[in-house]
């Protein structure tokens, strides 16, 4: 074919044994992640807890105190109120979206028209920023003319809700916009893991005559496992910090009753007290390191490709 | 180009500890050869393909392009792929998805920095001579199986490489392509006059195409011959068993006496021995007389000359293939295959059977080589 | 043939309900945006159409939205463009190059995105008013790196090692170097993957309210969840109708997204999610 090329005539040279470029080039091009995530994130993570140790107030000079913040912390009543909250929190909404996500899902893959507009209308809520809608919820909420009070009379259920303004209805409040923002995250993640349930295993269980109650219990259940434990604990670490939306929504209000435990903290950061806020931080840091070790232990994550 | 591989060897550490993936081998292949590496899967012929090609380190020895060194595991001196001047065909084609099939074949003279019209002369040529110039503007994914394998060829052959590389090219493709790919490409070979090095575990591709062919197994140089060669003197047992369709019969047997006389029992029956059979076969046999014996399916004989050299058997099988039929026999603990122009008989049928001695082959017995032919 | 009924049955009243739960509050959102007053639902209240708020939205400079729009928009395809960058250099090296401790940092990475934001934002606030950066682009663009980069990766390393290794080899024959392997070979072919870890950093980026809320004080850098979040009438009294408004013109956007990149979106939200 054509010209012979001069360059590749020549004799190949010999280049050293171990081939370091490739090592060089490959930290190289990790470099930027791990710089960026160091700086923006590890950084901080240990300043946060550094700085949990000392009085940092704004305008007092910085002196190390020891545990004294934590001791503190366990004092408060409102702090252990905001534990109590954000735990009730994830156990009232975290089983909530797997179910109702379960169902979604199942929905999403059953082969009708309107299957690709429905897939796309559940994103919505997911993509759509949690302060935004936090916003919606709060007018739909609202005791005389909020929508959520006018459904309900009008559907003659019960007469008007104190939603925002009583603590049980405030925190039935937060955990059903919880619920609608994230149920489709959930419905996603199992909808991935239902379409790669074998087709043939559906047949089988026809043919072997069992109802479609039968057949999810025994064959779909079983097989989508590994997603729902995904996104159990996906949604669990994710509900623990929960932020935007009680922040929005309810303020922690009524009387603190929402306040969750990264709210607690970002108040006193508010007014400054850097070292307290600090300590507040770092023990919902502890526990979602506890729960993302969970979480890779029980995964049992397959790197593919690495 | 000339090849020399010199006390070449390969070992792999993985997490159950060392993998030899390739013995100590030494190989010389001439210019312009079409030389085959046979063998089943896991027979260290892909590794020897990937340490030539520069994907990997040899871990002893060295490789030489004509003269020139390319991989020296003493000196620890390597010449990486790209200068190596080798051109890969992969069973997968491995051709760019987002590139059209002109640009998948202009793309490693576009990379050696090629002037455009130089570029676009050589595509064109290549793809004239492989007939795919109606094709030049499709992409990989529109294309047929053999059409992707003919663009693959193509690229290959574009920068005129000093070696030509060929991984199971033609796997993929329907028997019948095979067929007319496997003539074509032994044509294009011969016109280019480029050393080419064909990997395949099909041992009809690979007695058709290779003016020499090496038979591998478990990382083992078993032979290397010419196709006629393997077949008439094959060197080892496995080799016998691997090669022919249908192989070779290689059964376990003994040598003894009886009534005076020397024979060799196998299972099912004996055979008188004497004179040069009797020799080869001696020298073959280990001190308690044991030995490997393959006996190809055209010599086994249906018409036992005498009382006292012939094995009983049962029709397990007949497969009329047309042309002719093969007939599987059970022998005792063995099952002994046989090839006919025609053949009447009925499924489990006595048949006494008998060999032509003189034209099977003795070995030393080896019972990991009697083992299974996918070993290793 | 009972049995078939009843599926079809909960079949389309579950379609329907899926439909109702996604849509309901746009729905509500839209029509108080619309509406004169916005407690139309209480007794002797009429409902009366206007675009009023879209208008005080749109041209009242006090409100500042566009400028939060602008932020937002701006922030968050900085932020996104560099987390596609940064990931896909990584996710190569770790997908195709000989590099020590790869499992690490993927593990690594992974058990970062777990933090708590609010362990990060008290330390952020300091450093970035430290180095002056409070109410710049930078102070969100590069935390929000930080942030996007473990979804990104994940998900990048999930399409990277999709693409067959013989594709490396024949470009190494073909004579290309890593660079050339990675821009012209892994990107192109893996371009679909980028753009949807592109979608899905941009909508984090979008969605991001800690950091915008603790990192910015006025409209130069706010985002927009910030702003309609701390959306204050002149007079006391909450204006549900601007802030509606506003909703509704963020909204849109991730609507129109979500419409067109359905496919893409969930392909790279299954791709980060569901490896476990």
């Amino acid at each position: 074919m054509a010209r012979p090329d001069e360059s590749h005539s020549a004799p190949p040279r010999l280049r050293r044994w171990r081939d370091w470029t490739e090592i060089r080039t490959a930290t190289l091009f990790v470099l930027p992640v791990v710089a960026v995530i160091a700086a923006f994130v590890l950084v901080p993570v240990i300043g946060t807890l550094v700085n949990s140790f000392y009085r940092d107030v704004t305008i007092l000079p910085r002196r190390f105190i020891g545990f004294d913040h934590y001791r503190d912390l366990w004092a408060s009543q409102s702090f252990r109120q905001s534990l109590w909250f954000t735990t009730m929190f994830i156990v009232a909404s975290v089983p909530l979206e797997l179910a109702l996500g379960m169902i979604f899902a199942l929905l999403l893959d059953v082969r009708t028209v309107v299957r690709g507009l429905m897939r796309a209308c559940v994103l919505v809520p997911w993509a759509v920023p949690a302060a935004v809608s936090a916003r919606v919820w709060q007018l739909i909420y609202a005791y005389n003319h909020g929508a959520a009070n006018w459904l309900l009379s009008n559907l003659g259920i019960s007469g008007q809700v104190n939603w925002l303004g009583s603590d049980v209805g405030a925190f039935a409040a937060v955990v059903l916009a919880d619920v609608w923002k994230t149920t489709p995250f959930v419905a996603i993640i199992l909808l991935a893991n239902l379409q790669a349930v074998p087709r043939e295993l559906y047949y089988q269980a026809r043919v072997d005559r069992a109802n479609f109650i039968q057949t999810f219990f025994h064959v779909t259940l079983p097989l989508v496992k590994p997603g729902i434990i995904a996104a159990l604990l996906f949604r669990t670490i994710d509900a623990l910090r929960i932020f935007d939306l009680v922040y929005v929504l309810t303020g922690g209000g009524p009387g603190g009753s929402t306040n969750s435990v990264s709210l607690y903290a970002y108040s006193y950061y508010l007014n400054g007290s850097f070292g307290y806020g600090s300590a507040a931080s770092v023990v919902l840091f502890l526990m979602a390191l506890v729960l993302s070790i969970l979480y890779v232990k029980l995964g049992r994550f397959r790197a593919e490709g690495a | 180009m000339k090849l020399t591989l010199k006390n070449v060897s390969k070992e792999f550490f993985s997490l159950r500890g060392r993998v030899r993936a390739l013995r100590t081998l030494d190989l010389e292949i001439e210019d312009g050869e079409f030389y085959v590496l046979l063998g089943p899967s896991g027979s260290g012929k892909s590794t020897l393909l990937n340490l030539i090609a520069g994907l990997e380190k040899p871990t002893t020895g060295q490789i030489y392009f004509g003269d020139q060194p390319v991989a020296d595991a003493q000196r620890r001196l390597f010449a990486s792929t790209g200068q190596r001047n080798v051109a890969f065909v992969f069973q997968s084609y491995a051709l760019y998805p987002h590139m059209d099939v002109r640009r998948n074949i202009a793309f490693p003279l576009k990379i050696a920095r090629w002037k455009k019209p130089d570029i676009e002369r050589a595509v064109q040529q290549a793809a004239e001579t492989l007939s795919i110039t109606e094709l030049l503007s499709a992409r990989p994914r529109e294309l047929s199986g053999g059409q992707r394998q003919r663009v693959a060829i193509a690229r290959a052959i574009v920068r005129r490489p000093s070696l030509f590389l060929l991984d199971e090219p033609l796997s993929n493709l329907d028997a019948q392509l095979r067929g007319t790919m496997r003539a074509e490409l032994k044509r294009l070979q011969r016109q280019l006059g480029i050393t080419a090095i064909y990997v395949t575990h099909d041992q009809v591709e690979a007695m058709s195409l290779g003016d020499r062919v090496a038979v591998l197994r478990g990382g083992e140089l078993q032979q290397s011959a010419p196709p006629h060669e393997l077949y008439e003197k094959p060197a080892s047992p496995f080799v016998a068993g691997f090669i022919g369709s249908p192989p070779a019969n290689v059964l376990t047997a003994t040598l003894g006496q009886e009534q005076g006389r020397r024979v060799l029992k196998v299972s099912g029956g004996s055979f008188a021995l004497s004179g040069e059979v009797d020799r080869r076969a001696q020298a073959a046999a280990d001190a308690d007389g044991r030995l490997l014996v393959a006996v190809r399916p055209e010599h086994v004989l249906l018409t036992p000359s005498a009382e006292d050299s012939q094995v009983e058997t049962e029709v397990l099988s007949v497969e009329p293939l047309g042309r002719e039929t093969v007939v599987r026999l059970q022998a005792g603990r063995d099952i002994i295959t046989t090839v006919l122009a025609e053949a009447d008989f009925r499924q489990g049928q006595q048949l006494p059977i008998s060999f032509s001695l003189g034209n099977a082959h003795f070995y030393a017995p080896s019972p990991e080589a009697l083992g299974s032919s996918q070993g290793g | 043939m009972n049995e078939r009924r009843l599926q079809i049955i909960l079949l389309v009243a579950g379609t329907v309900l899926v439909f109702a739960f996604s849509l309901a509050p746009f729905f509500y959102m839209a029509l108080v945006s619309f509406s004169a007053d916005h407690e139309f639902l209480a007794h002797g209240v009429e409902f009366e159409p206007t675009a009023d708020h879209y208008e005080a939205v749109l041209t009242g400079s006090s409100l500042h939205f566009l400028d939060y729009l602008r932020n937002s928009l701006i922030v968050s395809a900085l932020s996104a463009a560099g987390a596609v960058m940064f990931s896909a250099l990584a996710a190569f090296a770790i997908t195709r190059l000989a590099l020590p401790g790869k499992l690490g940092i993927l593990f690594f990475v992974l058990i970062v995105s777990m933090f708590p934001q609010i362990g990060i934002v008290g330390y952020l606030f300091k450093l970035m008013s430290s180095l002056g950066w409070i109410n710049t682009y930078m102070a969100l663009v590069l935390p929000y790196i930080a942030w996007t980069l473990p979804l990104s990766l994940w998900v990048l390393v999930g399409y990277f090692s999709q693409i067959p290794r013989e594709l490396d080899i024949a470009a190494t024959v073909d004579g290309c170097n890593r660079w050339q392997i990675l821009w012209r070979i892994i990107i192109p072919v893996a371009a679909p993957g980028m753009f949807s870890v592109f979608l899905l950093a941009f909508i984090f980026a979008f969605n991001e309210f800690m950091f915008a809320l603790m990192l910015t004080t006025d409209a130069s850098a706010r985002t927009v969840p910030v702003g309609i979040a701390l959306f204050q009438g002149l007079h006391g009294q909450t204006p549900w109708g601007d802030i509606m408004a506003a909703s509704v013109i963020t909204t849109l956007p991730v609507i129109v997204l979500a419409l067109i990149f359905q496919r893409r979106i969930i392909s790279g939200l299954t791709q980060g999610a569901v490896k476990g």
